[in-house]
């Protein structure tokens, strides 16, 4: 355990440094998504008119920062697996004193947090912006834990699938686009019944679903872990979760059988 | 030098999947403490596959590999912390951290312990003289300080076994010549054994003790260093002369006869004489005989045979031209 946190500490100043590098980028990226949610509620606004009540506009907004925060870990995840291979830094990971799933399940962690961050960030300006209620139900954190570790299953399934077929990754992006507007991330999908049950076997879906319900009922812990929807989520979570590693693990022994750690 | 191998590699065959033939085909290697092997080959010989299955890497079709004595299929884990490796062609580094950043997040990876691993950063700095480009971001190093920033990373846990694969591909002459002098000065550690492969003869001639030549997957030869050098008379040096005109094959049977082992190569109006292993009053008779004959003698140079024609007559490659 305390080698984990040794090595959760290192990948998060890894991940700042690298944010420095890129300041620019992460600068314009938070800008960017701050704008885009303005320009989307704004026209919700419009369809919906006098109806667009802050309290959708909450709903709106928790889906669409639990998503922001997933498609981040999902592409920081995905793309630096191709960088790594490139760099030769994969293989250097492999050469760790622990094992390389250790590093990974670090690495996890420490861009999680990064990205939580800066969700937090986009969030706490636009509820601000909106002149919406600032609130935080501790349960929230719970829910919101529970399903970005659903997205980092996706985020694995991926990766395990580039060290095979190489150039999957870039499949990274256009999952978690697709993400956004398949999970009901923006708006419920309430008025497609058949859609929003399909939506519920994606991953974020049921958590945001839950994070909504439970922001609008100020659910306490206590009445969260009460609702059913937690239990989907959990089992959503499990399956995604197990699902990543197993392609991850099958990944990394076929690239080691074909060696194909790096490429180049 | 102590009875267990650093690095033990027996009959070890790899085969990649949709390949013709093994890329290494039943190779046996041993390198014990304090032993420098470097590993000799043409391009596509198996030595990056080889050093590959023995950082655990890559997974051996057949064979076994020990590190430390520990079993690198079934205990990775266990012989991988005794390694250091530098892999070919690839950064081994992260582009836009500085050299100090990097240095620092590999020796958590590598679980240093804080204050060691700031020490000994110190030290590999100062060792491959890096220390006022600390804080440079690594993209903007030479490709030469790059390489020398990760031998420096693969060095912070102070492993055992230190793992090379043509450590100076890329590098211009001077930066070659630079890096050659810091890995010699490796080389002088006791406890380390350093595997390294190569292309350039002059190097592994200068930092292994012993050279495992490899050829399309299989071992060739693999001897001390000196006695490969040895065996194949490479010591020797070769009297060249160069004289003008073609030489009749009479004046040529002459020479022979009076001064063995010579060899007489035409060119277009030119003769080469090339006499292995001649001493200096044997070369002064031959020049007075030369001269008797009324040969104009354009030029007389002397040489080392090098490991590099060793190399090629054990590869069964062409001579680069004559
Ligand atoms: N990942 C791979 N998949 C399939 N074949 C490979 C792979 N890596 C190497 N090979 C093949 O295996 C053989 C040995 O390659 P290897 O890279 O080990 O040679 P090498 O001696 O290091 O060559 P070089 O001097 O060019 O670096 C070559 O024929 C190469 O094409
Ligand atoms: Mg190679």
């Amino acid at each position: 355990m305390s080698s984990f946190l040794f090595l959760v500490l290192a990948e998060v100043r890894r991940e700042l440094q690298r944010a420095r590098a890129y300041w620019l980028e992460v600068l314009a990226d938070q800008v960017l998504f701050t704008l885009g949610f303005l320009l989307l509620s704004g026209l919700f606004q419009l369809v919906a008119g006098s109806s667009y009540a802050k309290e959708t506009a909450l709903a709106s907004l928790v889906g669409f920062v639990i998503w922001r925060v997933a498609d981040g870990c999902i592409l920081r995840t995905t793309r630096s697996i191709n960088d790594d291979a490139q760099a030769g830094t994969l293989e250097q990971v492999w050469l760790s004193a622990v094992s390389p799933h250790l590093v990974f399940l670090s690495r996890s962690a420490a861009i999680l947090i990064y990205h939580s961050v800066r969700g937090f960030l986009l969030a706490v300006i636009l509820v601000f912006l909106l002149g919406l209620p600032l609130i935080f139900p501790v349960g929230l954190l719970l829910v919101y834990i529970l399903t970005q570790v659903g997205a980092f299953g996706v985020a694995f399934i991926v990766a395990g699938l580039h060290l095979v077929y190489k150039n999957v990754s870039s499949i990274g992006l256009t999952l978690s686009t697709a993400l956004l507007f398949l999970t009901g991330a923006l708006a419920p999908l309430d008025n497609a019944p058949l859609l929003y049950h399909l939506s519920r076997a994606l991953p974020l879906t049921i958590g945001i679903d839950l994070s909504r319900q439970v922001l609008a009922g100020r659910l306490t812990l206590a009445a969260t872990l009460r609702q059913p929807d937690f239990y989907w989520l959990l089992l959503n979570t499990a399956v995604y979760a197990l699902l990543g590693l197993a392609i991850w693990e099958w990944g990394q022994r076929m690239a080691r059988r074909d060696g194909s750690l790096a490429h180049y | 030098m102590n009875n267990q191998p650093f690095i033990q590699v027996s009959e070890v065959t790899k085969r990649y999947p949709r390949a013709e033939n093994p890329a290494v085909n039943g190779v046996s290697l041993s390198l014990h403490p304090g032993e420098t092997l470097a590993l000799l080959g043409p391009n596509g010989a198996g030595k990056t596959t080889t050093v590959k299955m023995v950082a655990g890497l890559v997974l051996p079709t057949s064979g076994t590999i020990h590190v430390m004595g520990h079993d690198m299929v079934l205990a990775r884990a266990k012989g991988v912390r005794h390694i250091g490796a530098v892999l070919e062609g690839a950064r081994n580094l992260y582009w836009r951290l500085s050299a100090l950043e990097n240095l620092r997040y590999f020796g958590n990876l590598r679980l240093v312990p804080r204050r060691e691993l700031f020490h000994r950063i110190e030290e590999l700095l100062a060792l491959f003289g890096l220390e006022a480009h600390k804080h440079q971001e690594v993209r903007q190093f030479s490709r030469g300080m790059q390489q020398k920033l990760a031998i420096a990373a693969a060095l912070l846990h102070d492993p055992k076994i230190l793992l090379l694969d043509e450590p100076t591909l890329g590098l211009d002459v001077q930066a070659a010549k630079q890096l050659e002098a810091t890995i010699a000065q490796l080389t002088q550690e006791q406890e380390k054994a350093i595997l390294l492969t190569s292309h350039m003869m002059p190097l592994a001639e200068k930092l292994a003790d012993r050279i495992f030549v490899i050829h399309k997957g299989r071992k060739v030869a693999s001897d001390a260093t000196r006695s490969l050098l040895e065996r194949y008379n490479t010591h020797q040096d070769i009297a060249e002369i160069q004289v003008a005109g073609q030489m009749t094959q009479v004046l040529i049977a002459q020479l022979q006869q009076a001064f063995g082992g010579i060899t007489a190569i035409p060119n277009a109006n030119t003769t080469m004489l090339r006499w292995p292993g001649s001493e200096q009053t044997q070369l002064i008779q031959l020049l007075q005989f030369l001269d008797e004959q009324d040969q104009a003698i354009l030029d007389i140079g002397r040489r080392q045979a090098s490991l590099e024609e060793v190399f090629l007559s054990l590869t069964g490659m062409e001579q680069p031209n004559e």
